[in-house]
C-alpha cells in the first residue's frame, strides 16, 4: 500500500468519525465556546492594570 | 413521524452546538462566580489582617484597589470596617508598622479590623468610582474616608497622571452603568470624569455612555439608554475577570494569619500606653530636625525643599487654591452618592504640618479656612467630619511635610475608627484660635508658632489623646459621654 493509498484511508476514516452526530455536536460546541471565549477576550478582558506614575507623597 | 422531527435539526446542524454554547457561557461563569464569592468570604477576614493590605507595590494592592470583589465582600462582613482613602493607608516606615491600624485590629481586640482600600493619590473622584462598584451594599454600613489636605490646597485639579494610576474601568462602568445613583448624579460625576479623557479614550464604549451623559439632551440621554444594557453586560464580564484575578491571588498567596503585637481578641486597647509608646518610638526618629520630621527623610529631600520653598508661599494664594480646587468638587459628589446609597460615612483628614506651613508663609489662620471648609461641607451631608485641626502644631503627628502619618498620628486615627465602629465618637470643640505665642505644649488645640529649636521636651511633646474634631454628629451615632480613654479630665 501506497503513502497515498494510507492518507486516504485515514482520511475516509477521519471523515467517518466526524460524521457521527455526537462528535459534530461536541465539536461544533467547543468551536462556539472557542468564539465567545475569542469575544470575551478581546473586548472584556480583565486587566485592570494602571500605568504607572511618578509617586509625589500625595 | 420521527424523521420529521429532526428534519429542521438535519438543516441547522449549528443550532444546538451554538444554543449549548451560549448555555455553557452563562452557567460556567456563574458557577465560577459562585466558587469564587465563596473563596473570597471564606478569605476576607484573614485576608483584612494580612500585611499585604497595606504594601505598596505588593501583589495584593492591584487585586484590591482596582476590583470589586474584596470590596463587596469586605462590606458584607460585619467584622470589618472599610476605609478609603491614599497614601497614609500604605506602610511607610517600618517604625509604622505596630501602630497601624491594619496591626493594631488584626486580631480584632475591639470586635473588628478595619479593611483599607487605596493607594497613593486615591482622590476623591476615584473613591466615588469604586464606591458606585459596590453601590447597594452600602446601605446602613459605615464607611470611613480618609482625605488627603494637599488635594484641596496645593494644586486646584488631581494631576492627570496620579488619576490614571487609579483609574480603574471596573469601577468607572460601574458608575456609569449604575441605574442606583441618580441621573443627575452620574452626569456630574461624568463631566469630571470626562476631564481625564485619556483614562477613556481607548474604552468606546465607557466614552459613548459619559459623553452622552454628561451631555444631557433628550438625543444623549436616549443613546445612553440604548447602550446602557450593553454596558451591564460588559460591567458583568469585568465583573468575572475580576473574581479571576482575586482567585488566582488567593490561590497563588497563602494568607498569613500570625500576629506580632496586636493584643488577643477580646482585650481593649491600652490607647494612653499606645501613645507613650509610639511617641516615645518616633522621637528616636526624628531627632536630627525641629519639625519633627523623620530623619531619612529630612536628610534625603526635605532639609534642600525647605531651604527652596522658605517664604515661597503666601496666605492669599494659600487660600485661593483651597477656594477654587476642584477638589471640593468631587467630595461633594462623593458624599451625595454615599447619601444617596444610605451608607453611614465618616470623613477623615490628616492634619496641615503646621511648622512646616509656616515656614512656607502659610499661617494657620490660612490654613484654618481649609479645616473650616471640610468641615462645612461635611455638614452639608450630615457626615461627621474628624480633621485633627487640633493637632495641627503637634510635631509627632505627622512624619513627612505632607501629613503622612508617624505612629502618634497612626494610634489617634485608630482611635477614631474604633470610636466610629463603636458609635462613640466624641463632640468636638470648634476650631481652634491662632495661638499668639510661639510656644507649644500639651495643650492640644492650638496650633503652634514654632521657632528655631522650639522643640518641647520630650514630657511635653507627648499630647494626650485630644480632641478629634467632628463637626456634627448623628445623635443616633454618638454617645453623649465621650468614651475614648485618654480624653477624660481633657478640655
Amino acid at each position: 500500500m501506497s503513502l497515498g493509498d494510507q492518507r486516504g484511508k485515514d482520511f475516509v476514516l477521519l471523515s467517518e468519525w466526524f460524521a457521527r452526530p455526537w462528535v459534530r455536536f461536541v465539536a461544533l460546541t467547543i468551536y462556539y465556546l472557542g468564539i465567545l471565549v475569542g469575544l470575551v477576550a478581546l473586548y472584556g478582558a480583565g486587566d485592570f492594570s494602571t500605568p504607572p506614575f511618578i509617586y509625589q507623597n500625595f | 413521524m420521527t424523521d420529521c422531527q429532526h428534519q429542521p435539526l438535519a438543516q441547522t446542524p449549528h443550532l444546538a452546538p451554538a444554543l449549548t454554547a451560549m448555555i455553557l457561557g452563562i452557567v460556567v461563569p456563574a458557577v465560577f462566580g459562585f466558587y469564587a464569592r465563596s473563596l473570597e468570604y471564606r478569605s476576607i477576614t484573614a485576608l483584612a489582617a494580612d500585611e499585604a493590605m497595606i504594601e505598596r507595590d505588593g501583589k495584593l494592592a492591584p487585586v484590591k484597589n482596582q476590583g470589586t470583589a474584596l470590596q463587596q465582600a469586605a462590606l458584607e462582613t460585619d467584622c470589618l470596617l472599610p476605609i478609603y482613602g491614599s497614601s497614609e493607608l500604605v506602610l511607610h516606615a517600618a517604625y509604622n508598622r505596630p501602630f497601624h491600624a491594619t496591626n493594631l485590629f488584626r486580631d480584632q481586640p475591639t470586635g473588628f479590623t478595619v479593611f483599607p482600600m487605596g493607594k497613593a493619590q486615591t482622590t476623591c473622584l476615584i473613591i466615588l468610582q469604586k464606591l458606585a462598584a459596590i453601590g447597594p451594599t452600602l446601605e446602613g454600613r459605615k464607611v470611613a474616608v480618609s482625605v488627603s489636605h494637599a488635594w484641596f490646597s496645593d494644586r486646584v485639579m488631581a494631576w492627570a497622571d496620579g488619576y490614571a494610576g487609579n483609574f480603574s474601568p471596573l469601577h468607572a462602568g460601574e458608575l456609569a452603568f449604575n441605574t442606583r445613583l441618580s441621573l443627575q448624579l452620574r452626569q456630574d460625576a461624568a463631566r469630571r470624569m470626562l476631564q481625564y479623557p485619556e483614562t477613556v479614550a481607548n474604552r468606546p464604549l465607557l466614552r459613548f455612555a459619559l459623553e452622552n451623559m454628561a451631555d444631557g439632551s433628550p438625543l444623549s440621554l436616549a443613546c445612553y439608554e440604548a447602550v446602557l444594557p450593553l454596558g451591564i453586560v460588559h460591567n458583568a464580564i469585568l465583573r468575572n475577570a475580576d473574581h479571576w484575578n482575586v482567585v488566582y491571588y488567593l490561590w497563588k498567596h497563602p494568607i498569613r494569619t500570625s500576629s506580632p503585637i496586636s493584643p488577643r481578641s477580646g482585650q481593649p486597647l491600652d490607647w494612653p500606653k499606645l501613645h507613650r509608646q509610639a511617641d516615645a518610638l518616633y522621637r528616636a526618629h526624628s531627632n536630627n530636625n525641629e519639625f519633627g520630621l523623620d530623619n531619612e527623610q529630612w536628610d534625603r529631600k526635605l532639609r534642600q525643599e525647605l531651604v527652596l520653598q522658605k517664604n515661597t508661599r503666601s496666605k492669599e494664594s494659600f487660600l485661593r487654591t483651597v477656594q477654587v480646587n476642584q477638589e471640593w468638587v468631587d467630595l461633594e459628589l462623593l458624599l451625595r452618592e454615599l447619601t444617596e446609597l444610605g451608607a453611614r460615612p465618616l470623613l477623615l483628614s490628616m492634619p496641615l504640618h503646621g511648622g512646616w506651613y509656616d515656614q512656607l508663609g502659610i499661617t494657620y489662620a490660612a490654613r484654618s479656612a481649609y479645616y473650616q471648609k471640610l468641615r462645612e461641607t461635611g455638614a452639608r451631608y450630615h457626615t461627621p467630619v474628624v480633621d485633627f485641626a487640633d493637632h495641627d502644631a503637634d510635631q509627632s503627628f505627622c512624619h513627612d511635610n505632607m501629613g503622612h502619618l508617624a505612629p502618634s498620628g497612626l494610634v489617634y486615627y485608630s482611635q477614631v475608627l474604633d470610636g466610629f465602629f463603636h458609635d462613640k465618637i466624641p463632640r468636638q470643640p470648634e476650631l481652634p484660635a491662632p495661638a499668639p505665642v510661639s510656644s507649644r505644649g500639651t495643650g492640644a488645640g492650638l496650633p503652634s508658632r514654632l521657632a528655631p529649636g522650639s522643640r518641647p521636651p520630650p514630657s511635653e511633646r507627648f499630647h494626650e489623646p485630644s480632641s478629634a474634631t467632628a463637626i456634627e454628629d448623628r445623635a443616633s451615632w454618638t454617645n453623649p459621654e465621650p468614651t475614648l480613654q485618654g480624653r477624660k479630665g481633657k478640655p
